[in-house]
């Protein structure tokens, strides 16, 4: 019989005034196998903590159970005290009389009962403990970040100047994200480039950063600190290496086609770079435009191309990188106007979202900065602009807030009576969010100086009439129907997560949520890590927010690479599953079940009698396990077992909760 | 013509003298006019004593785990490998055990039998009102012979249970057939008493099992006579954890039952060998049954008792429905 130790602890009033502590570890004292039971009003705290040290020493305590708060609070405190004692921590166990008993009951004598039981119960599964040593793993120093908006490029940059090496993964043929489309920002106005291309920049010409634009991660193996990519460099017709950036060929081009970085509101050739500060700088062939791949004929960029850069025959090539950390800086998107029909989006040409208008807005875009209606060049005199269009809306599948349009929508209105003194912008609103330094007072400058006019309310229905688009709505604080006839409609549409977001977090084995959006480990405590170990988030990816807080958040998730790389090796957890050799048959049932890909085939030899045999059995990559345990119940022979929550340990549990 | 039996034993014949085989699984007459049991043949003359009929015979597939060697040691020469009488059924069970990394597909030779239902003859002795002395059986019907009466019974009334809702009238790929078949008894999936247990409330559905349960006499033969049941070490017989208490006691019987349904749940294939083995008639089907009915329903499954290498209830998928 094993020498365990039981301490119960108040914490102070929470656990206390619902279980009869005292009782509890009297109760204990007399349970078989403790030679030791307390209780303890603050055992989290030092003299606590202390205490537990010197019991451990003085009894020569061969287990110990913490019976206290949820072991996400403080089971590493007490198995770090164990540690001390010269305890193997992994003898240590916690019972949750907090979270699962004294805050969820309010019958003191029901909950001491049921503080007793469980208890006892995580004494028997001390009993079953085992010493468990931590295995150390080798680490690769580079990171991949993946999406090279604002949030992309502040994690490439900042781990970068820590001096590990970065690969920089964009879809899109140049960096800068949605940031680049933007035209000024709030809350200070200042002009979206000229901020960002210092950062662009900075990370073309970064000796540590390598920039793989228009290319893709499609396949991911390995595990946090070894992770094997492949990435699709999709082919972009023209030898960038050779290409001097000159763009006779873009002028020379006699195909115009619709940008999809001007989101419509305006051309682009169909051998072109999307926008004059665009990093890298040079050009791509769009494929379906090109006349020469339609027609076989035209062949005017190579005709004109000084150094003969143009590659028709390029094809898409994977290439291979060994890294050690992820981070996933993916993004967003603006929900697509089809689920808007109720405003006209896609009928009428001049109902806009909210980036067509930065477009439209943006000294470098499409109008240079005048901001003109799309359908026929116009100056608008009236501009509607509607909030939470699609977003806060459950109808829309999109309940949650988008959290920026407030603020943009207030900025969208400020330009726009910067420009046109005597037009009027009015701002349907259902409440104004503007919680962040400096927020309020930039709604209040755009309603007191600029005189925009916020009416609270939804709008029904948007349509045309005589060659107007009228607006109808209610205002919701005079109770009264409003019909405003406006030259132009722009729409804050929700924030989504980017289109390609739930195949990318399939491929990376990251979770999403119910939207998209990937899913932090800990909504409040591990904001920037996904449950998947080694792959960190940023930005946009994991929730709409805008600059300030991406580059935050984005900073954050660097630290967090950087902290990973500045040990030599990793330590991994030793709670992962083992497979008993002596009765595992073989048949891997377990591995299409591991979500990790932890489980492998490996052919042993066994001596029986005078005969050596070989069998199958399965094996776990250390690395890879997270300790998830689905192997243990999806194994009939009970051959698969999770270290610290093996089938003894939990059956001696239940015996003692139900016997 | 030539009977399956004639045929048969022309097959063995060539298996052995080409060397080809170095075992023949087959059935034989038992102890009593009407019983089939197993037999092995290691030669052909061996073999002259296999029969095939349509008397209710025990399946086969199980004895290849003894007699091949480990899927680790590869595939192994043509004169090392086994024969076997499959029918439908018995090869869900082959399947069952190459897909479990029991068995090698390349180290069997699978000679197919065709079959409409094996015949119950507890069920015919029923119908006659006496023990039958004679048993012929044709096409359609199967003609009783007794000491006083005569009766010719349709087929279909004195198949085996199981065989009605067979789910594999023959072997979906074979290496050798014996004879060229369309069905003649009508099958199909029947969870109507499935449904009936369902209605009970949960108290009836309680005492109904443990009914049954109490019989139990826990020899295991069920999950002896089980294709998916083939664990090195059957955790039953493990002591350390120790899953059953070795008193008999109902609320054990629960437990053995549970964990034996559970632990083929999505495996199962339907055979309903372990029915046809229990000495005491527990009406396992049922459970194996509701199970299959629960997989077919909630994942949108065809057919659950056809082995596929990817279970329903053993993938992970990252678009599980995660509710909670
Ligand atoms: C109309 C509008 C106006 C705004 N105005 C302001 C403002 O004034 N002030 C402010 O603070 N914020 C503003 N914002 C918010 C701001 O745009 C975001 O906070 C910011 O751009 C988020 O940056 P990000 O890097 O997270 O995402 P993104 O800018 O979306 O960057 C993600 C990048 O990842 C790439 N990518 C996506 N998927 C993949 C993949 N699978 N593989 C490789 N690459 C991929 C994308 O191509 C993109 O380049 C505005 C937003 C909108 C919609
Ligand atoms: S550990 Fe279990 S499930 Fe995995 S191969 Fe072995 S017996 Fe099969
Ligand atoms: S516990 Fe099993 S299923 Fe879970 S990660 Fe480890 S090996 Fe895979």
């Amino acid at each position: 019989m094993k020498k365990i130790g039981v301490f119960v602890c108040w914490c102070g009033l929470n656990i206390s005034s619902t279980v009869d502590v005292g009782k509890a570890s009297e109760e204990l004292k007399n349970y078989p196998g403790v030679f030791y039971a307390d209780d303890y009003k603050y055992l989290c705290s030092d003299p606590g903590q202390e205490l537990i040290k010197k019991t451990i020493i003085d009894n020569k305590l061969e287990g110990i159970v913490v019976a206290a708060c949820s072991p996400n609070m403080h089971e590493s405190t007490f198995r770090a005290a164990a540690e001390a004692a010269g305890l193997n921590p992994y003898r240590v166990e916690i019972t949750n009389i907090r979270e699962q008993t004294s805050w969820v009951h309010s019958n003191k004598e029901d909950a001491t009962i049921k503080a007793i039981q469980l208890i006892k119960a995580t004494v028997e599964k001390v009993k079953k403990s085992e010493d468990l040593f931590p295995q150390q793993i080798p680490l690769t120093k580079k990171v991949l970040v993946i999406g090279g908006g604002i949030s992309g490029m502040t994690v490439a940059l900042e781990v970068a100047e820590a001096g590990y090496p970065v690969i920089l993964v964009e879809k899109e043929p140049q960096i800068g994200g949605n940031m680049a489309k933007l035209s000024e920002t709030f809350p200070t106005l200042d002009c979206a480039s000229c901020i960002l291309t210092p950062k662009t920049a900075e990370v073309g010409r970064h000796s540590n950063i390598t920039l793989m634009t228009n290319s893709e991660v499609v396949e991911s193996s390995g595990y946090f600190g070894n992770f094997t990519v492949k990435i699709k460099r999709k082919p972009t017709f023209v030898d960038w290496e050779k290409c001097i950036g000159c763009m006779l060929c873009q002028e020379k081009c006699p195909k115009k086609t619709n940008s999809d970085f001007e989101h419509g509101m305006g051309k682009r050739k169909a051998i072109s770079v999307a926008f004059p500060q665009a990093i890298p700088y040079r050009p791509i062939i769009n494929e379906k435009e090109c006349i020469y791949f339609k027609t076989g004929k035209c062949k005017m960029c190579v005709k004109v191309c000084p150094v003969d850069c143009i590659e028709f025959e390029q094809l898409e090539n994977i290439v291979e990188e060994n890294i050690g950390a992820i981070v996933v800086a993916s993004g967003y998107e603006l929900l697509p106007k089809e689920k808007l029909s109720e405003y006209g989006q896609g009928k009428y040409a001049d109902v806009i979202d909210g980036m067509q208008f930065e477009r439209i807005a943006s000294a470098s875009g499409p109008t240079e900065g005048v901001i003109r209606r799309p359908s026929d060049g116009k100056i608008p005199q009236s501009i509607v602009f509607i909030q939470c269009a699609g977003s806060r809306d459950n109808q829309k599948d999109r309940p949650y807030c988008s959290k920026i349009c407030c603020m943009y929508t207030a900025k969208h209105a400020m330009l726009y009576k910067h420009q046109v003194h005597d037009g009027t912008a009015t701002v349907f609103y259902m409440d104004i969010r503007a919680g962040g330094k400096g927020y309020e007072e930039f709604v209040q400058r755009a309603i007191e100086d600029d005189h925009v006019l916020y009416l609270r309310g939804r709008v029904a229905r948007v349509y045309e009439e005589d060659g107007k688009l009228v607006v109808l709505g209610v205002d919701t604080l005079s109770s009264e129907q409003v019909r405003i006839e406006a030259d132009l409609v722009v729409l804050a549409t929700a924030v989504i997560p980017s289109e390609k977001a739930k195949v990318l977090g399939q491929t990376l084995k990251v979770g999403t949520d119910a939207y998209g959006f990937f899913n932090e480990a800990h909504p409040k405590l591990r904001p920037v890590e996904s449950m998947t170990k080694g792959v960190f988030l940023a930005g946009c990816a994991q929730a709409p927010r805008d600059i300030p807080e991406t580059v935050s958040q984005a900073t954050g998730a660097a630290a967090k690479v950087i902290t990973m790389f500045s040990k030599n090796h990793l330590v991994s957890d030793p709670q992962v599953a083992k497979v008993n050799e002596k009765i595992c048959v073989g048949c891997l049932q377990c591995e299409p079940i591991c979500p990790y890909k932890a489980i492998e085939p490996e052919t042993i030899e066994v001596r029986i009698g005078h005969t050596v045999e070989k069998r199958q059995v399965a094996t776990i990559n250390k690395g890879l396990c997270q300790g998830c345990g689905a192997c243990s119940v999806a194994c009939r022979s009970g051959a698969m077992n999770l270290s610290g929550f093996s089938n003894e340990q939990i059956l001696e549990e239940l015996k003692a909760l139900c016997l | 013509m030539m009977t399956m039996t004639e045929k048969m034993r022309e097959q063995v014949k060539e298996l052995f003298v080409n060397n080809e085989i170095k075992l023949f699984i087959g059935f034989e007459k038992g102890f009593t006019k009407f019983s089939r049991i197993p037999a092995f043949a290691e030669n052909y003359d061996e073999a002259k004593k296999m029969i095939i009929d349509e008397f209710e015979t025990p399946f086969l597939a199980k004895y290849l785990i003894r007699e091949l060697e480990e899927v680790a040691a590869g595939i192994v020469e043509k004169s090392e490998r086994v024969a076997i009488l499959t029918r439908g059924c018995d090869y869900l069970g082959i399947r069952r055990l190459i897909v479990d990394n029991i068995i090698l597909r390349e180290n069997i030779v699978i000679v197919g039998i065709p079959c409409d239902g094996l015949i119950d003859v507890k069920k015919a002795n029923k119908l006659l009102g006496e023990e039958a002395r004679e048993i012929t059986i044709d096409e359609e019907n199967v003609i009783a012979k007794g000491k006083t009466e005569n009766k010719i019974i349709s087929k279909a009334e004195v198949v085996l249970d199981r065989c009605r809702q067979c789910i594999m009238c023959e072997p979906k790929e074979s290496d050798i057939m014996l004879a060229e078949k369309t069905a003649n008894v009508k099958k199909n999936k029947d969870y109507s008493k499935i449904e009936e247990i369902e209605k009970m409330s949960a108290k009836e559905r309680y005492e109904f099992w443990s009914r049954q349960f109490e019989r139990c006499i826990r020899c295991f033969a069920c999950r002896d006579a089980c294709t998916a049941c083939n664990c090195r070490k059957c955790i039953f017989d493990i002591t350390e954890p120790e899953m059953l208490e070795k008193t008999v006691a109902t609320s054990e019987q629960f437990m053995f039952h549970f964990i034996r349904a559970f632990h083929v749940a999505g495996r199962c294939s339907a055979c309903g060998e372990c029915e046809r083995v229990c000495p005491v008639d527990i009406p396992l089907g049922l459970l194996n049954g509701k199970l299959r009915k629960d997989i077919e329903f909630l994942f949108n499954v065809e057919e659950a008792g056809i082995p596929s290498e990817i279970e329903p209830l053993g993938e992970f998928k990252l678009d599980d429905p995660d509710e909670w």
